[in-house]
This record gives structure tokens, sequence and C-alpha cells, in this order.
């Protein structure tokens, strides 16, 4: 089969994707969406709960003395010899284009992330503050009395996780990256979704829809299968070329008959990955490789680096929307957080920096969103030198679409008695929701008013559907 | 679906059982033969032979199926062992009984005592243990716990080869003992208290804005004991009278037992330093001066002010021990591990049962277990010698079943090919074997997080499963890029062909009855259809070995080697087919 004409097939096979189990109830009006030019959200989670109150801080004296007096501990483990500063004066500042919002508080990122505060101050990337699941707005009175419907299992990390990517806690089985290619991959029939959303880093539920499914690529790799390309297993010559292909063929069954529910489903999974893989080793190889930005050589840089290199191959792939996702683990800093949080920070300061480079070099950065992501923010008061499981919590957008150097959503006081935490230990009740933020990121991706309502239920308890981070109209 | 006479009359004889106890509305199961054998006719004309109890292991087949539920993999000696024997509740109480294999004496015999541990010993021992150790059943069964109560030795700062031994030893002296002496001894090993941050934890102090860290108090009763919603005896979550699943704690319940797992650091020494060389593979000692003096409230208990540290740990650990949701938690996780991705509810139940009550009695009369709640050999033997599973009625379920784990699949080749020279250390692709674009994605006593490899409510997107809500841990770490990883991984070891620290003189299979079929295409589809599956296979994988086989030409220069080619594609498919990677 020449490459054309299996690309043809691959589509066929996308669209019908053997999925006999899932209703196609989601038939949704073809016409609304916009699915002109090119676009791509890219989501980076940040798995363990990212703290937020040591990533932005407060860099006005008396924020600063408020919540150093919460964490004693941490502050006295940090400016050591073997960790970084975090003296007031060595915070990076911010200038917050809407400063006027926060009434003259200030606020500064940690001296790590200087790739992100560069693109801050230069009004490419926004902080959303204090975002987490809701169901409708909440206060900690509200919350106290259980006045309101509050998300299940709230600071449980598997469940916040699932919550965070697919509205629900664990057992989903489909995300709002995945709905999002549902109803693009609807409105525009033609379009292969094989490639639509990828992920760079774990397999996790966001990027699973009703009928799309993520492409995985792992350590940059996409595999094929060893004892058909390679001559030495089999023979060389021709003379193991009739067993190559007859193995192939029994890698590639995918329609397998099967008493047995998950022998059929194992027989799918495994074929549709020696499928995805050859195809896209096949194109990828026709490509040219043109990018020359150089990425850091971490977890978060390498992950980066492949999504930036996929996206450079886009018209070849033949998708003009596409969804990636990457992960990066170790944030669950119950302690020790003054030795391992500040080389995360950097390593996420810098993938977004590099990535922002090669976004420029092929002239995509209008055309991309990236985005941070993370089971819950942590507890601002400390356990000596870390953080307990939190709630809301601050973080990153980036791109040359977005209305940079722009805090949206709300950075509260670290005043854990007040009325922005829950609880005694400063667990932040979040000021706009999950769904909020993926409404806005959605909203720009092409998805209109109905489509995102269907997609996140309970946008319609918060006045506000679209943040403004994007250029939406904040209604 | 080929079953022996004997199993088809069996899947009637159970579900007339089963419709049975339906009539009468009985909520227990008595599954098989009621009635004693021997009992003495009443008069008249002598009663049919009562049925042969479930647990007679009939033939090869059979044998097969219940080895691959219970060990690393059938190999043929245990096959052979099992079909003279014919019972399955013998076999489960003979490996009870057998001595328990441990860990740490054979890797510290390997490291040596300054070893700054640049190799990791553990990891390779564990590889061999899996493939090598006699006690299989116990090797099986801490390999189960290691994924409940999850900790991770070699990316918990640097290589801890002993400490993950000592952990991993905790888990093997009570993998048939009791699960309130497991969680005792798990909580006091020095590897668990630095994976979940517990180690040197201190009292709060105000004055500082310090509270005890939460880690352990959370997830000892989210992961290890009683989850996040109430539970009925079957696993699933009792709702409340608006139909809501109900929660089992707040975070006040966790803040309140987060006090009680204060104070403990290693032996020797003092809190902070200078502990004794042996420590961290030695028990935790409380320092009383760092441990919580408060009074501790969580779950509707109070430990009064000014209780000592081990103290309060074991009145919280028995608390949490006596909670309703244990057994069916710990059951149900552990029924996945062995038999079933999605165990129905009424297994779960009877498995549970038999953990609340300590005890367990299978068809043929034999009874596991000293009655002590939590007793793990009672919960193991109901898990194996269950009647629905037993009964072939499991097998002809079309949604019953559990997907092999890459780990145990390459065990499984491992030990029905008999590899001699088993040493991991010498295999390059076995020092670690997470990545699953190239390797297995899993790798053992290495999780990513506490959390395990895959969660046991996975339920999978875009599959049949998932369509059908069922729950299928192993599908979470299957991808696109894994599915094209593994099979290049077994390649390489099917072919012999892995990559060798030194010469490749490790892990040689022994394919000698396997080449002695490869001029006869059909009959060696057969044998290692019945080898490795017990006769499962599909008509469809046996023509795709058959066709592999016949494509390829016996050439006259190297005969031995074109031999070897045929049966090394037949066995590779194989490995990769559905029969072998789901269990059923």
């Amino acid at each position: 089969m020449d490459m054309l004409s299996r690309r043809i097939f691959l589509q066929g096979m996308a669209a019908t994707g053997g999925l006999a189990a899932i209703s196609s109830s989601t038939a949704l009006p073809a016409h609304a969406v916009n699915t002109g030019g090119y676009k791509a959200l890219v989501g980076i989670f940040l798995k363990g709960g990212l703290d937020y109150g040591d990533i932005v801080m407060p860099t006005d004296q008396a924020q600063y003395d408020m919540l150093r007096g919460v964490r004693e501990d941490m502050f006295a483990s940090y400016n050591g010899a073997n960790t970084p500063s975090r003296a007031l004066g060595d915070l990076l500042g911010l200038n917050i284009a809407n400063s006027a919002d926060l009434g003259g508080r200030r606020f500064g990122l940690v001296p790590e992330m200087s790739g992100l505060h560069g693109l801050f101050n230069a009004g490419e990337a926004a902080i959303v503050g204090g975002v987490g699941p809701l169901i409708e707005p909440t206060t900690r009175q509200s919350y106290d009395d259980r006045s309101v419907a509050l998300p299940k299992k709230l600071f449980s990390h598997n469940d916040q996780q699932s919550t965070w990517m697919a509205l629900g806690t664990e057992g989903q089985r489909i995300g709002w990256g995945g709905r999002f290619a549902d109803i693009i991959t609807a409105a525009s029939p033609s379009t292969p979704s094989i490639y639509q959303n990828i992920t760079v880093g774990s397999t996790d539920v966001f990027l699973s829809g009703q009928t799309s499914r993520p492409f995985a690529i792992s350590g940059g790799n996409t595999p094929t299968p060893e004892v058909v390309s390679s001559r030495g297993l089999l023979g060389g010559g021709d003379q193991g070329d009739a067993t190559r292909a007859a193995i192939r063929e029994a890698l590639l069954r995918r329609d397998f008959e099967s008493a047995s529910v998950l022998e059929r489903d194992l027989a799918m999974l495994s074929a549709q990955g020696v499928q995805d893989n050859e195809s896209f080793a096949e194109i990828r190889n026709a490509a040219a490789d043109s990018l020359t930005t150089e990425f850091p050589n971490t977890s978060l840089g390498r992950q980066l680096r492949t999504v930036a290199e996929t996206i450079a191959i886009r018209d070849s792939l033949l998708v003009n929307r596409q969804i990636f996702y990457a992960t990066k683990g170790g944030f669950d800093t119950h302690r020790n957080q003054s030795n391992n949080l500040p080389n995360l920070a950097q390593e996420i300061s810098d993938a977004f920096a590099a990535f922002r480079n090669a976004m420029v070099e092929i002239g995509q950065w209008g055309n991309v969103a990236v985005f941070t992501f993370s089971d819950f923010g942590r507890t601002l008061n400390g356990n000596g030198n870390g953080t307990d499981h939190g709630w809301g919590g601050h973080h990153f957008v980036a791109g040359g679409a977005v209305q940079g150097g722009r805090v949206y959503g709300a950075l509260a006081e670290p005043d854990i008695e007040s009325e922005f935490y829950t609880g005694r230990r400063g667990r932040l009740i979040p000021s706009v929701s999950v769904e909020q933020f993926g409404a806005t990121l959605g909203g720009w991706f092409g998805l209109n008013g109905s489509e995102l309502a269907t997609v996140f239920p309970n946008l319609q308890n918060f006045s506000q559907s679209d943040l403004g981070f994007l250029g939406g109209a904040t209604t | 679906m080929q079953l022996s006479m004997s199993a088809s009359m069996r899947v009637l004889m159970f579900a007339s059982a089963v419709a049975l106890v339906g009539c009468s509305g009985g909520g227990g199961e008595s599954g098989g033969a009621s009635s004693p054998p021997g009992s003495p006719p009443v008069g008249g004309p002598p009663p049919p032979p009562p049925p042969p109890p479930l647990t007679v292991i009939d033939d090869e087949s059979e044998a097969v199926r219940f080895l691959n539920l219970s060990t690393f993999g059938a190999d043929q000696t245990m096959i052979s062992n099992l079909v003279r024997s014919g019972n399955a509740s013998n076999w489960v109480a003979g490996e009870l009984a057998k001595p328990p294999t441990f860990y740490l004496p054979r890797v510290a015999a390997e490291t040596p005592e300054d070893d700054s541990e640049g190799r990791d010993v553990f990891t390779y021992t564990v590889w061999e243990s899996m493939i090598e150790n006699d006690d299989q059943l116990r090797t099986r069964m801490t390999y189960a716990l290691s994924q409940i109560v999850v900790a991770n030795g070699r990316d918990t700062g640097g290589i801890n080869s002993r400490a993950t031994a000592f952990y991993a030893d905790a888990l093997t002296r009570n993998a048939f003992g009791n699960y309130r002496q497991l969680l005792q001894d798990v909580t006091y090993t020095p590897l668990m208290a630095e994976y979940l941050t517990y180690m040197r934890n201190r009292k709060g102090d105000e004055r500082r804005g310090r509270m005890p860290d939460e880690n352990y108090a959370r997830e000892v009763m989210q992961l290890f004991t009683i989850g996040l919603v109430e539970l009925n005896m079957d696993g699933t979550s009792r709702l409340d009278a608006q139909g809501n699943e109900i929660e089992t704690y707040t975070n006040e319940d966790v803040i309140g037992l987060a006090r009680v797992f204060t104070g403990l650091s290693e032996k020797g020494g003092n809190f902070y330093r200078d502990h004794d060389v042996d420590s961290e593979y030695s028990a935790l000692v409380m320092y009383p001066d760092q441990h919580s003096p408060l009074e501790k409230s969580f779950l509707g208990m109070t430990i009064a002010a000014g209780t000592p540290g081990d103290e309060s740990i074991s009145l919280a650990l028995d608390a949490l021990f006596n909670h309703p949701n244990v057994p069916p938690f710990v059951s149900r996780q552990l029924i996945q591990r062995f038999t079933s991705s999605n165990p129905p509810p009424a297994y779960v139940e009877r498995v549970s049962t038999a953990f609340a009550n300590g005890s367990f009695t299978a068809d043929d009369g034999r009874s596991f277990g000293t009655g002590q709640r939590g007793d793990l050999s009672a919960t193991i033997a109901a898990i194996l010698l269950d009647d629905y599973v037993l009964s072939g009625a499991a097998a002809s379920d079309e949604a019953y079943g559990k997907v092999r784990e890459p780990v145990m699949n390459f065990v499984h080749w491992a030990r029905a090919f008999d590899v001699t020279e088993i040493d991991a250390s010498n295999e390059n692709l076995l020092r670690d074997t997470r990545s699953n674009a190239s390797r297995l994605g899993q790798q053992p006593f290495r999780s990513p997080s506490v959390f395990n490899f895959y969660r046991p409510g996975f339920t999978p997107p875009g599959t049949e499963a998932g369509g059908r809500a069922m729950t299928v841990p192993e599908f979470q770490i299957v991808n696109t890029a894994s599915a094209v990883g593994y099979q290049n991984f077994m390649t390489d070891f099917v072919f012999d062909v892995s990559s060798s620290r030194e010469r490749n003189t490790t892990f040689n299979p022994d394919y000698t009855d396997e080449l002695a079929l490869a001029d006869q295409p059909e009959a060696l589809a057969d044998h290692l259809d019945m080898l490795l599956t017990g006769g499962r296979m599909s008509d469809a994988t046996k023509a795709d070995i058959v066709n592999a086989v016949n494509a390829m030409p016996i050439d006259d220069r190297d005969t031995d080697r074109d031999r070897e080619r045929r049966i090394m594609s037949a066995i590779l498919i194989a490995v990769n087919s559905p029969a072998y990677r789901v269990q059923r």
C-alpha cells in the first residue's frame, strides 16, 4: 500500500474506529465550529499538585511577611548553599498591566523562572489566579455550611487530576481535550483525527473523546515492529520477507474474533498502535526536518520539542487543529520543597521559553496556546519544608494570541483566616472554575457557545464564560 | 472455546446451583456439591455419584489455566505436577506451607557493606525471584501487595536496594499472614516513611506556622485501608438517601490523623542523624519528643492527649483496619491482581467475606485461614478457589478475564521456555523497563506514584470494555506507543538478541521441544497453545503461526538456523496473541 492510499485507509479507520460500543449521540451542529487556519492547544499537566505559593509570590512587604509567617520553616530552608533565594529582593517582579485590579498589591515569580518572567513582561504570557474545580461560585461561608454544590473528592490526587481533565472523579472516560477534538472532527469529517490529539507524556483521560483517541509519542519515539523492519532476525536477502509479512499481518489483526471483550479490545489497541506508528513514521520521514531551536535536555524540554516537531509537519499530517498533552511529575512536595520545587520551576519556565522560540521560528506562535494545569494547589501553611494538598491554584497561559502581562481570576492575599481559604491550613477556594478556564481555551480553539456549554455543563453557573486571556469577550 | 467434557458439565451444574439459590431467595451461594462424599444411601436406588469437587484439575489445560492465575506463568514441571496431584486446593495449601524466600538476604549478599549502591541489586533480584522462586504464590502475592501498599525505592533519592528489600520482605512475611500486621510492619519501614514523607515528621509548631505533614495520614486511608467512599461488601459504593456516594473522611480527619504519624525516624543516634548503619533496613523507632502530644481525633475516634507515639499508631491502625470498608477495598484489588480486571460484585463479596471472617472453605471441603479478620491466606484461597473462577462459568462469561500486566507476560515467557543463566544484572533491557515505547511500560516495585501503575477504577476510553463501564486497570498503561514497545521488547528476548552488559550468555531460552516441531507447523501451534494458554488460543492466531512458519523456507545453507527462525516467529506471535495477554 503506498503512503497516500494508506493514509486514506487510515482516515477511514479513524472515522469508524471500531467503536461499536460508543453511541453516536454526540452529533453536533457542524456549521458553527471555526476550523479555519491552524491552531494548537498545548496542555502541560504538573502531576502531584503545584504549590502556586512558591511560584507566584507577593512582592509587597505586607503580603510577603504574611506568607512567610505561615511557612516559616520553608523560608528558613531556602537561601541556603543548595537552595535558591526567596528573599524579597531576588523575586522577579511582574509588570502587571491590570495591577489596578489587585489594589496595589505586587507580585513576582521565583528567580528560577526567568523564561516565563520574560514572556509575561513581554505580554506573551498571562497568569490565571485561583483556578480550580467548582460546580458554582463558592465562598468560605458557603463551603463551611455546605450550602453550595461541591466537586467530589476534593484534595485527592487521582480524583482531582481526573476532575481537572474530565470534570469528574476517577473513572471518567472522556476529557475536555477529547471533547474538543470530537467537535472539531464532527464539523469537518474529512479531516483525519488520528494525529489530532497527541500525548507526549503519560496517557490520561484528558485527550480521550467519544470518538477521538490520543496518539502517543513517547520519548520522541514512534516505534514500529522491529521484527518487520530488522533484516537480522529472519535472515538477509528476501528469505525472511514472507515470514515478516505474515507476522506483521498477525500484529495488525484488529478485528479479532473472540468470545472475550478484553481479547477483542487488546487486539484492537495493539493493531492500532502498529498501524498509527507505521503511518506516522512514514509521514515524518518524508517531511523535511527544519526545526533548529535548541530545547533544554529535560523531560519537559524533550516533550515540548516533540510537540514543536509535530506542529512543524502539521500539513503532512493533514491536521489543522491539534491538542497536545505533556506531563511532568514531582510536584507533590510534602517535604524537601526547597530542594525539589526550584528545579521543577526552572524546567517549566525554560521549556516554555524554548517552545516559544521554536514556534516563532516556524511562524506558529500566534496559533498556539500553552497552558499549565495540576491536581490542585497546596496548603499555604507549611508542614516544615513542605506543603500539603490544597484546592485552587495559579496557572500560566502563553502564546502569541494570549492577552499577556495580565492577571485573570484572582490572586488572594496569603491570609489563611480570610474568606479566600478553607479550613485551618490555607487551602485556596478557587475564584474561577476549571470550566471557565477550559471554555476560554475552547472558544479560541474554535468552539462556539453552545458547543462549549455541552462540554462544560456547569459553565452556566458562572457569570463569565470567557475569562478573556485569549482575546475573547469577557462575557 | 474448548472445554473438556467434565468442565462443560460443571458449568451446567454451577449454573443450576446458582439458579437454585436464586429461587430460594437465599443470600449465600454454595456452588458445588453439598453432600459430603460417602454419605450413606437412604434406601431406594443409589443416587448418582456426586460431581467431583470444582477444585479437581483434570488435565493439562486446566492445570495451565490455574497456574497462570496463581504463579508467574506455568512451566512444564509445575504443569506435570499439578496434573498428577490433580487438586487446586491441595496446590494452594502446599504453596501456603512453603517457607518464604526473602529479598534482603539475597540483596545484602550481593551488596558490599561500603557499597554506594551504584548497582540496582534489588531490581535484578526481583526479576530473578519472579522467574525462579519456588514459593511462586507467595512471590506473586508480594508483588500484588506491592501494588496496593505502594512504595518505590529506586526513585526515592537514589538506589536503596536494601531499604526496598526490607519493605518487600514486610510484604513477603505477611503475604499469607494478617493485613493488620502488614500495615503495622509497612508503616515502620524506612522506605515507606521516605516515600510518603513521614520520616522525621515533626509535631506541629503554631508559632512557626507549622503543622504535621498530612501525606501518610491521607494516603494510608485513601489507598491502603478504607478508600474515599463507603463500600458495600461486594465492593460497590454505598449510597445515601439521595443516591450519592458517602465520603469516608474530611480534611479535619486528615489533620487529626496526621498528628499520629509524627516522631518516627531511623534507629540509633538521634531524631535527625547518626543513625545505625543498618537503620535503612531496620524498623523505625519513635522519638517521643517529636511526637504530637495533642489530642488526635479522626473518623469519630479520639486518642487522648499525651498518648505515646507507638501506642497512638497502633490505635489508629486498629481503627482503620476495623473500618467496614477494608475487606471489600483490599479484596477487590487483590482479585484484580490475580484473576479478574473487572470482578463481578458477587465474587468480590465472597472474597471480602473470607477476608472479614478470616476463613474460607473450598469446594472440596478444605478450610483455609485462622478465623481472624484480615487473614490473607483465607483471602488468597477465596480468590483462586472461588467456584465461579474454577467452574468454567467465568471462562464462558464474555466480560470475564484479566488483562495481564506486561511484566507478567515477560516473566511467563522466561518460565515457560525454561530460560537458563538467569542473571538479570547482565541484561541491559531489564535495568529500567519503564519506557512504554521501547520496554514494558512498567517495572516491578517502581510505580510512578503511590497510585500504582494503574488505578483499580480505571475504565478504558475508546474501547468496548469502557463502553460497558468495565474496570480494566492494566489498559491504563496501554497506548499506541506501548503496543509496539511491548512487541519489540519481547522480540529481543524471544529471538535471544537482547542487549547485554557482557557477551550474550544470559536469559537463554530452551526451545528444544519447539525445534522438534519446526517442520510440523500445526503441531507447533497446538503445542504453544497448550503450553502457554492451556488451549485457549483462537483459530486465527494458530493460523497466523502456521502461515509464518510455512513462509520461512528451510534453506540448505543453515537449516538449524532456519528452524530456529521458524519457531521464534511462532513464539513471537504466540506471546503477542490476545489469548496469551488476557487471562481467562
